[in-house]
């Protein structure tokens, strides 16, 4: 048969050609991907735990009769077969490389800035919250008169690097939100200007890229620049320590795990003349050092600082310098108090959101005569357990009082009638 | 269950595939049926005692009606049509406004038992109404969750032929991956930037702006991908549905954008409700009426609350402008600024669907305009645009017909290399597409919690 076909039909057979050609390669590629994935999940046995994800996994789950009827069966077994999906870890750092290639600079929350930092964004003030904390913390120190009252609020990262933030991003100004906070507080209490000594230091270290800490190189340096106003007349000379090269902190985590690793450094006093010990009462346990080495096989290696946060950490030393310091605080404080040590007889670290307790009867059980609050900005920002035990602490201090002026009443009366 | 999900993908869909492939033709449409009914338990169980009550109820209506239609007493069909059909809005709107757990796709399905009841009674399709196959019709897996919502009419035709033809499987795997991609990689990130956009304190009417373009491109990707999967799958197994979006965005009247934006929905208002009423074949007053009783219909067919009131009658108003008011004029306007103005008027409309409150769509819609704006633009606003414009630009591609065209303008040329490329691409685009499906199921600890 003579090929009586015009060019053009014979163009639009080769393209239709072309494209069922298409149509059967994708299908064949898409779907030996999707077979050999199905596969590789089958033959792949269960993980228990995922170590970037620092949690268990969830496992195939048992067919019963109440879980098919009430669909959690289903449920459970999707969330099984997402956490136990072959090459997870390596997926998520595809959506990852995705949104970077899209240029899209926030995953989960992080923003990914300039050198591999990462950047928690600031939580914004919540107005009510931030006057019920300035209240509490005011009236609990007018109630404890005669105690000096330091305050100390760490900025996050964010509000410090903003020349390592994305090009053009925008978060909350956490500057002014201290700078506000700080104007409400009454000027009894000594105000610590770290966001301007933070700004001033000529350091790229101060913050962690890949953890919403700051370093103990950024403890340090406001414990330099801040130490007559804390009563330290001559800081001592510290040796540093750099005890991991592997930390891989919160952010990352949260972010997907893909970017960037830190060093931690602790600085432990040149001279060694003040001994100390420190003492868990909650967890009875007592250590000759604040550090905690095995926490550098965790994966969050910040809990190298006395293994993170506890209700109440007592420090004795053996400073005799007769100060007995109360801190109030959140887990910036964990980094900050390595430098402490040499100036106190005792120090107190209670942190009220584990700490259920009194806070007066530490005041009045360590002979407390400091006491600093020592807080990020995110914590005292949006926290509401500071405020509730101060407010706790006054009301029971008031209530001490009435009770001794009773018992005072009560023994001039007993003295009257003997008169009688 | 979800086509984007990965026990489809990945266990039910092969498996589907390979058993449909080796099992005798007459086999076909009962292990649909047992597919559909695995699909639509998984994960709803105690919703599928609701489906199949309904299926059992409107059976016997629909035969029923089909009876009395045969032996020629309309009337008492009539009256069963509308009693029936009373009974299935009722219980859609027990459902939707008692705040009670809604059984999964009613919106959809409740449609589609209403629609076997209309074409029987108006003699569009034989009275007859065999059980097997309304079953089938009202759980098809492809359709029960999100639509399309095919007429009985058109199911009807090909249940007992449906032969599945080579090219025609071939165009539906591909038709679904291209909806798996808008859904995975372009609506599901849309909707974490859109939250994070909705989330900021200083809102600038720059912000209100880009929140209402990721918005749109996120509803119609979202949509219209779902839409595509379902058809596609539907082919797979020998189904031809009518497509359900033609790229409603480059409509150049919001009369034009309804004929193209959810198509099944419409035809579904159109055939049973604006042609039943008299439709446009009456006096101006009527129509008027009957368009809108269509649009407040097709509001509250959306969502409980009064913002999709609003948004019909919002949409009803725009339609009666454009037939009786302006349309005529707006024809000297050129084309290109037609569909802009369509777009804007669509647009500004999907406000009531993102902002759940009355007050928060007002009050958004108040920002566009600079009404209660923390300002006209900031580096915050900036930042969200600089952050967002690549997808936003790839979105906006994907919502007109630029991104087919030139995808089979480039690979279809004379040497076939620009194809295999293409190929390449859809396998990393579907990679990056299980990447953003197990990327939202990422949860890291910082402390252990084993």
């Amino acid at each position: 048969m003579p090929d009586n076909k015009t060019p053009q039909q014979k163009k639009a057979l080769y393209k239709r050609s072309l494209i069922r050609r298409h149509h059967r390669i994708v299908f064949t590629a898409v779907m030996a991907l999707i077979v050999l994935l199905f596969l590789a999940n089958l033959l792949t046995p269960s993980k228990k735990t995922s170590d970037a994800e620092n949690r268990s996994l969830a496992q195939r789950p048992h067919i019963t009769a109440g879980g098919l009827r009430d669909g959690s069966f289903a449920e459970d077994f999707d969330t099984y077969y997402s956490d136990q999906f072959v090459f997870r870890n390596q997926f998520i750092k595809l959506k990852f490389i995705g949104n970077m290639l899209l240029h899209i600079k926030e995953n989960n929350g992080v923003l990914i800035g300039k050198e591999k930092y990462q950047f928690e964004i600031p939580a914004v003030p919540d107005e009510k919250l931030e006057a019920k904390t300035i209240q509490s913390i005011n009236e609990y120190a007018k109630a404890s008169d005669g105690i000096e009252t330091r305050m100390m609020i760490v900025p996050g990262s964010a509000a410090i690097l903003k020349d390592k933030l994305p090009v053009s991003a925008s978060v909350p100004d956490q500057v002014k939100d201290i700078k506000d906070f700080y104007s409400q507080i009454d000027d009894g209490i000594r105000k610590i200007d770290t966001v301007k000594i933070l700004k001033q230091a000529d350091s790229d270290n101060l913050y962690y890229k890949t953890d919403h800490h700051w370093t103990s190189e950024g403890a340090y340096t406001v414990f330099k620049a801040a130490a007559h106003e804390l009563g330290i007349k001559k800081p001592g000379r510290y040796n540093k320590y750099t005890v991991s090269t592997s930390f891989k902190g919160s952010l990352s985590s949260k972010s997907g795990d893909f970017i960037g690793k830190d060093t931690i450094e602790v600085y432990v006093p040149k001279s060694n003349e003040t001994d100390y010990y420190v003492s868990y009462p909650n967890a009875q346990e007592k250590r000759a050092s604040i550090y905690k080495p095995e926490m550098l096989d965790v994966k969050d290696q910040y809990l190298v600082f006395f293994g993170g946060n506890h209700p109440l950490v007592e420090i004795n030393t053996t400073a005799g310098t007769g100060r007995n310091l109360l801190i109030l605080k959140d887990s910036y404080a964990n980094a900050f108090v390595q430098f402490l040590i040499p100036y106190y007889d005792h120090i107190i670290m209670v942190d009220p959101r584990y700490y259920y307790d009194n806070v007066n009867m530490v005041v009045s059980n360590y002979g407390i005569n400091e006491i600093l609050y020592l807080y990020s900005a995110d914590t005292l920002f949006t926290d509401t357990s500071l405020s509730d035990a101060l407010e706790a602490a006054a009301d029971a201090a008031a209530e001490d009082q009435d009770q001794s002026e009773e018992a005072q009443g009560e023994e001039t009366q007993r003295e009257e009638s003997q008169k009688e | 269950m979800g086509f984007n999900s990965l026990v489809f993908i990945f266990i039910l869909l092969p498996f589907a595939l390979l058993v449909y492939k080796y099992i005798p033709k007459q086999w076909h449409n009962i292990f649909l049926l047992i597919l559909s009914l695995f699909f639509y338990a998984w994960g709803s169980a105690p919703a599928l005692i609701m489906i199949l009550l309904s299926v059992g109820f409107n059976f016997f209506a629909a035969r029923g009606i089909g009876q009395h239609i045969e032996s020629g007493d309309k009337r008492t069909a009539r009256i069963q049509l509308i009693a029936s059909v009373a009974f299935d809005v009722a219980l859609l709107a027990v459902y939707k406004y008692t705040g009670l757990d809604m059984p999964l796709g009613i919106s959809f399905y409740s449609f589609s038992v209403m629609s076997c009841l209309f074409d029987v009674y108006y003699g569009k399709t034989s009275a007859q109404v065999e059980f097997f196959d309304f079953f089938l019709y009202v759980m098809f897996f492809p359709k029960i969750i999100s639509g399309p919502i095919v007429k009985w009419e058109d199911f009807r035709a090909q249940v007992h032929n449906h032969a599945v033809t080579r090219d025609g499987f071939l165009q539906g795997f591909e038709l679904f991956l291209a909806g798996f991609f808008k859904k995975a990689l372009l609506a599901d990130k849309l909707g974490v930037t859109l939250a994070s956009l909705l989330a900021r304190p200083q809102q600038t009417v720059g912000l209100a702006w880009i929140g209402v373009f990721v918005y749109s491109f996120e509803l119609y990707l979202d949509f219209s991908g779902y839409s595509d999967m379902a058809i596609g799958l539907a082919r797979m197994f020998g189904f031809s549905f009518k497509k359900n979006f033609d790229y409603p965005y480059t409509s150049e009247s919001v009369s034009v954008f309804w004929r193209r934006w959810h198509i099944s929905l419409g035809a579904w208002f159109r055939d049973y409700v604006y042609i039943p009423l008299g439709g446009s074949r009456c006096n101006r007053g009527t129509q008027i009426r009957n368009l809108m009783i269509v649009w407040v219909l097709t509001g509250i067919w959306h969502g409980s609350t009064l913002n999709y009131l609003i948004w019909g009658l919002y949409h009803g108003s725009l339609v009666l402008l454009d037939k009786f008011v302006i349309g005529e004029r707006l024809q000297k306007v050129p084309r290109r600024l037609r569909i802009l103005l369509t777009d804007a008027a669509v647009f500004i409309g999907w406000v009531f669907f993102f902002r759940t409150g009355i007050g928060d769509a007002f009050a958004h819609i108040g920002r566009l305009f600079g009404i209660g704006a923390a300002g006209f633009w900031s580096r915050a606003t900036t930042f969200s645009l600089t952050e967002n414009l690549i997808l936003l630009i790839i979105a906006a591609l994907c919502c007109s017909p630029w991104m087919k065209n030139m995808h089979a303008k480039l690979t279809y040329k004379k040497d076939g290399a620009a194809m295999y490329i293409s190929v390449a691409l859809y396998v990393i685009l579907f990679v990056f597409g299980v990447a953003g499906i197990l990327g939202s199921t990422w949860t890291s600890f910082m402390y252990a919690n084993f």
